[in-house]
Order: structure tokens, then C-alpha cells, then sequence
């Protein structure tokens, strides 16, 4: 999923003014508008978009969300403490977790490569080779489940 | 050539290459200089032209002053035209801003021999490929919500685009297509280890959804109703698709992002066989082949 800002300066401005009251970082949850998230973060370095799924960290969180396309909604959330995994993080990985679950163990991932195939890359911070990629398919529901790890 | 006679103000003659040309030399001229046959810029248009992009492109103006085409037919004007990249179609075209009053010709304008500079690339059209339209990929938003706009290119894949199918006939959904969806079987390690699990994968989502995947040779055109693609493969790593466009040039999408006519190595893709196969980090260096396919055509938002 990619997004394009558009006519953004009025709403940056007015976020400034906003942010001049020091707020507290806005907290998400189901049933929220997901371009309020996007909005949210989309500048934000670790910001990522998949089939549906979002992922940034922000405040030592790794923030994961799934919206479905052409829907508006949050439909799943989860935040998880971040982490740098190793090894052997990956090695817990298992054919038909979720992405949820996936992140829960080695973090939020970095990019695709895959043309094809459904594919996450994460960092591993153990490895010579920097990057694990995760294989994935999709459930009957459109969410993508892991088919097996590529070290 | 006559563009101009009672009801007619147009008239083309069109070549279509088996092998892409780079360069034709030919003889032209006009009819005869006399003011009521002779075509003008004031009276019409007259161009040599080539198919580029899903259009009629002009590579030379035959009624500029540069160009000065004689007006007598018996003393053709040797004309050299270079095409930078090699080109499929062409085509002698000529139009009358009004048409003659009785059925005499025209305008007319005399082409004679003529000689054709063949390039490396022999992969033939069919007539069916499709148009090279890649913001219909890269720009359609299927979704916008205030200032953010969701783009459809995020929800296909190169499977999706070497069918056409936007909306994946396994799900009915904004969907990327993967080998064997439609006989619920999910991508394994085996699959991307092993090309002839993925062929046999894709022959039955072929069988199941229809767009038939028949293996041609480069130089074959293909059946009525097709148009070729390529497959590649990094193995143990991913697969990918090419398609060839209505130009004779050939396009891919890599995953999630733009649909593109541009190799690794940033050049326009004449032959999938040969050129820069790299794509963000992988090497699609296995070559599994041409194939025919019908397109799905399962357009979002139709």
C-alpha cells in the first residue's frame, strides 16, 4: 500500500500549532480511521506498507496494523515491545503464524523484495547475513500467514 | 498513396515487422506539382510514422519545408529514417483537411523502394497485446481518505499483471495473484526451489481460470486471442512475470510497485530472454520461458 500527501502543508501547519500544546502521542485502536494512523506516521523512518498492513515503531513500539483495502477501519491492532531479534527469534517463526505474530518475535520488517511471492524482510542482528526474509500466504480471510523462513 | 478523393480524407499504408527494424530507407514524392493535387501544410498532413506507447508517433513531417519531398514522381527523394529504438509498426500516412468534390485522386503521394534494416529482435506481434497503460496500474486509487490516496499497484503483483487481472478471480477481490491459488495450494520452499512445481502450479490456475499458458517459441506469433509472457525465475528466491505490449516492447510489475517497460539496467525491455533481469536486490537469472496467454482483463472498478 503507498500513500500520497497531498495539499499537506495546511494540515502541517496546523499540527504544528497543535503539537505547540505538547499532546500526548496519539493512541490507536480498532475501529479507528486508518488514514488518521497513516497520516500519523507516514514520515516516520520506519514506517511500512504491505498487503494491507502497517507497521512502524515509534516510543520503543513496534506498532502493527491491518486494514483491509477499501475499508477505513482498523480492523486488528497490536503493539509490541521493540526488540532486535536474533537467530534464534527467527528460528521460533512457524508455518502458519501470522503477521502479529511474526513481528511479536523479530520485530517489524524493513521492505520487500519479492516480485512475486508474498515476502517480508527483517533484520537480524546475530547474522552475517543482515537480512531474513519471511515467506508468506494468504488465509481465506486475505490476511497473510508465514509459509517458512529464508535464512 | 491518395488521402483525398469524394468522401476520403484519409489513406495509410502500414508495415508490420516479424523483426523489430531500426533504420528504412525509402523513396517518396509527390504526385505531380499541379495546385489542386499537391498536398500542402495549408491542405493537410502527410508523416512516415511508428507505433510507440499505444499511438501513432511522427518520425517524419513529409510536407516541412526540411523535409522538401519533391513534386515530381519520376525524381524520388532518397529519405534515411533512423529509429533509436527498434520498432514493430510503421506506417505512410496522409490526411486532407477537406475531401475532393468528385472521385478522382488526391494528394497523392508516391512511395517507392524501399529497404528495411532488421534489429536483434525477432519476437512478432499477434495484434492482441495490450496497450502499455501503466498509470491504469501505478495511479488508480482505490481508496482516499482526506489527504491520503491508496494506490491498486499495492494490491497486484506481476502474476496479476502478466494476466491483467486487477481484481483476482480466486478471491473476486483487490488482490495479488499467486501460482496455484486457484487450487488452494499455498506457495512452498519446494515451489521456489523447484521451476517445474511452479509451471505445473500455473498450468492449473490456467486450466482453472482460463487464460490458457501455452509454452512459444520467441519467434512464433501467437494464437488469435494471445499475446506472449515471459517467466523467470530466482531460484530459491522468487519467480516473475514479463508481458509484451501492443509496440512490441515489453513491460513488468515488480511486486507492489510501478508497472515499468524499463530493465534493472534502466533500458527499454525488447527481449525479457536478454535483458537486466535484477530487480531490488534479486536476479531473476533462470529463463523458464515464452508462453501465450489470453488476459483475465478483470479490471477494478468495471
Amino acid at each position: 500500500m503507498e500513500f500520497k500527501k497531498k495539499n499537506i502543508l495546511p494540515f502541517v501547519i496546523f499540527a504544528t500549532v497543535i503539537s505547540g500544546c505538547a499532546a500526548p502521542m496519539r493512541s490507536f485502536s480498532v475501529g479507528d480511521k486508518i488514514d488518521k494512523f497513516v497520516g500519523e506516521y507516514i514520515s516516520n523512518e520506519t514506517f511500512y506498507q504491505y498487503m494491507g498492513y502497517s507497521f512502524v515503531t515509534i516510543t520503543g513500539q513496534n506498532i502493527v496494523v491491518f486494514s483491509e483495502v477499501d475499508s477505513n477501519e482498523i480492523q486488528e491492532i497490536e503493539k509490541f515491545e521493540y526488540t532486535k531479534p536474533s537467530t534464534m527469534d527467527f528460528e521460533r517463526i512457524e508455518s502458519g503464524m501470522t503477521v502479529f505474530e511474526a513481528v511479536s518475535l523479530v520485530g517489524i520488517p524493513y521492505g520487500s523484495q519479492t516480485s512475486g511471492a508474498f515476502s517480508l524482510m527483517f533484520k537480524c542482528f546475530d547474522s552475517n547475513q543482515d537480512y531474513v526474509t519471511i515467506y508468506f500466504n494468504n488465509d481465506s480471510d486475505l490476511h497473510l500467514v508465514v509459509a517458512f523462513v529464508s535464512f | 498513396m491518395s488521402p483525398k478523393r469524394s468522401g476520403v480524407t484519409e489513406a495509410y499504408i502500414e508495415y508490420r515487422f516479424n523483426t523489430a527494424v531500426t533504420r528504412i530507407d525509402v523513396e517518396l514524392a509527390h504526385w505531380r506539382e499541379t495546385s489542386f493535387e499537391l498536398l500542402t501544410s495549408d491542405t493537410g498532413e502527410a508523416a512516415v510514422q511508428y507505433y510507440w506507447e499505444n499511438r501513432w508517433v511522427d518520425k517524419l513531417d513529409l510536407l516541412s519545408i526540411e523535409t522538401a519531398m519533391t513534386t515530381n514522381r519520376n525524381d524520388h527523394v532518397f529519405y534515411k529514417i533512423i529509429f533509436e529504438t527498434p520498432i514493430y509498426r510503421i506506417r505512410f500516412h496522409a490526411n486532407t483537411f477537406s475531401a475532393n468534390t468528385n472521385n478522382s485522386n488526391r494528394g497523392r503521394i508516391c512511395i517507392g523502394d524501399m529497404a528495411f534494416y532488421p534489429s536483434e529482435y525477432s519476437l512478432p506481434l499477434s495484434g492482441y497485446e495490450l496497450n502499455y497503460e501503466p498509470n491504469i496500474w501505478n495511479s488508480t486509487v482505490v481508496g482516499q481518505f482526506l489527504w491520503i490516496d491508496e494506490y491498486l499497484k499495492s494490491y497486484t503483483n506481476c502474476y496479476s499483471y502478466a494476466v491483467n487481472a486487477q481484481i483476482n478471480p480466486n478471491t473476486n477481490s483487490l488482490y495479488a495473484m499467486q501460482p496455484g491459488q486457484s487450487i488452494s495450494h499455498s506457495l512452498t520452499q519446494d515451489d521456489l526451489n523447484n521451476p517445474n512445481s511452479l509451471l505445473s502450479l500455473i498450468e492449473s490456475d490456467a486450466e482453472n481460470l482460463g487464460f490458457g499458458f501455452y509454452s512459444i517459441s520467441k519467434y512464433t506469433v501467437c494464437p488469435v486471442g494471445t499475446y506472449k509472457v515471459a517467466l523467470v525465475f530466482d531460484p530459491g528466491t522468487d519467480y516473475h512475470w514479463y508481458r509484451q505490449n501492443s509496440d512490441g516492447t515489453w513491460s513488468h510489475k515488480p511486486g507492489p510497485e510501478n508497472v515499468t517497460k524499463y530493465d534493472g539496467a534502466g533500458h527499454i525491455i525488447m527481449d525479457p530472454e536478454t535483458c537486466d533481469r535484477t530487480s531490488n536486490g534479486l536476479n531473476y537469472s533462470l529463463f523458464l520461458g515464452y508462453y501465450a496467454i489470453m488476459p483475465l482483463n478483470t479490471q477494478y472498478g468495471v
